[in-house]
């Protein structure tokens, strides 16, 4: 019985050094790859004036997301013309949204998807340049 | 009086974390007075905890969401010597969870993680009834199975990864436990932590850290005995991984919180009842957005 109290205490403390000495290295992890496949506007696409903009994208990603963006710019001054967003919890959704514009001179603008990997500020995007008419 | 009334606390780990990404709180280990250090029991614990959360929105919504996150368990549990310096604990939790948010309810019901424990007594010399001044050394670990549910949804099919009834990965635990008493006075301190394991999901919870000291008296009355307790606690929690493969920290997640402990129980031949309050003193759990409110605990026990 001495014998077994002893491997018990020592088994004991040998455990209690590799549990409060586990610490896993952070910084080794693969970045996750998440595509954002905007099937429209296609890139180069011109908007006629008065016509409504539709924007579709699909996002595949191999983590859970928290949300997406789209912002229309207009490139020669960086202004933004057009924004939305929305809030999803998944790895894979598609975004539909409408956007009329309203511009008064030819406009040559990019739309910017950007979405949520984390909230500790992760975020992958893409762009498509468009064309925005009167 | 053939055994001798010796407080022993044992560590029952809850182990649960944070998010949807901001539901409920870390909750954390609670600890129970035990009588009769040297009694096999079993029993039923009663544990119940709220916290307030509030989710960030995004800059088209209008105001934060609030919810109201109800932790309440079943556990029924035990302990038995299988040596004389051995003891061994088990829990099975069966919880009965809810998140009210302005929309919806969520239930999340089901049986917990089942756990077990192991403690040896490094020092004891309690049995001696010469001695005034006792000591208490015990030192454990413990492995908690993957038994309880860790996908319910809500409404909108997210998965609210604080208010599951289990966590859905394998955890451990390693704790240390001492308790000094001279005649009927004592102070019991404790030490454990909880080693997260990743659950199918990918998700893993903060290891946690949780450390007591609790100053108690016991008084006999006949065949009665009454155990007043009170003490301070604290706990830690590493925040949790909602992908532990890419390192994708929840940063909804984690922090700490002392609270303040008081409590007792009644012993009455081989039964006994234990009813235990905590009030949270000082927090920082998820960056603010998660409030943890009073937690209520009671014990039934039958001792062998």
């Amino acid at each position: 019985m001495k014998n077994v109290n002893r491997y018990i205490k020592y088994g004991l403390i040998i455990a209690l050094g590799i549990v409060s000495s586990c610490k896993r290295n952070d910084t080794t992890a693969p970045e996750p790859t998440i595509n954002i496949n905007i099937q429209s506007p296609t890139e180069g696409a011109v908007v006629t004036g008065g016509n409504t903009l539709h924007i579709s994208a699909e996002v595949n990603s191999p983590v859970d997301l928290h949300g997406y963006e789209w912002k229309i710019r207009d490139k020669d001054n960086g202004t933004e013309i057009g924004s939305g967003e929305g809030h999803v919890h998944e790895k894979n959704f598609t975004i539909n949204a409408d956007y009329t514009g309203n511009v008064t001179k030819v406009t040559n603008a990019e739309l910017e998807i950007t979405v949520i990997v984390s909230h500790d500020g992760e975020q992958a995007n893409k762009k498509v340049n468009i064309t925005l008419n009167p | 009086m053939k055994y001798i009334l010796m407080p022993v606390l044992a560590i029952l780990l809850c182990a649960k974390a944070v998010a949807c990404d901001v539901c409920g709180g870390s909750q954390g280990s609670y600890l129970g007075i035990l009588p009769r250090y040297n009694s096999h029991f079993v029993g039923l614990s009663f544990q119940y905890q709220q916290f307030t959360s509030t989710h960030p929105v995004m800059a088209s919504e209008k105001k934060p969401v609030q919810s109201q996150n109800f932790v309440r368990s079943v556990t029924a549990w035990g302990r038995f010597y299988p040596l004389k310096r051995l003891q061994l604990f088990a829990f099975a939790p069966y919880s009965y969870n809810s998140a009210v948010e302005p929309t919806q309810t969520v239930l999340m019901n089901g049986i917990g993680d089942i756990r077990v424990v192991a403690n040896y007594m490094l020092l004891n010399t309690a049995d001696s009834s010469q001695n005034r001044v006792k000591h208490t050394l015990l030192a454990g670990g413990g492995i908690k199975a993957p038994t309880g549910r860790n996908d319910v949804t809500n409404t909108e099919g997210i998965i609210l990864s604080n208010m599951q009834p289990g966590t859905g990965s394998w955890d451990y635990t390693a704790n240390v436990n001492y308790t000094f008493r001279i005649d009927k006075a004592g102070i019991n301190g404790d030490v454990s932590y909880k080693l997260s394991g990743v659950n199918k999901r990918d998700y893993r919870y903060g290891n946690k850290l949780n450390a007591g000291l609790t100053a108690f008296y016991w008084y006999d009355k006949g065949k009665v005995s009454l155990l007043p307790q009170a003490g301070l606690r604290y706990e830690h929690s590493d925040v949790d991984y909602s992908s532990y493969v890419y390192r994708i920290r929840n940063t909804y997640s984690g922090g700490a919180q002392a609270y303040a402990v008081a409590g007792a129980g009644i012993y009455l031949g081989k039964f006994g009842i234990t009813a235990t309050g905590s009030l949270p003193v000082w927090q920082h759990y998820a960056g603010g957005l998660v409030t943890a409110k009073p937690r209520l605990e009671t014990q039934v026990q039958f001792l062998f």
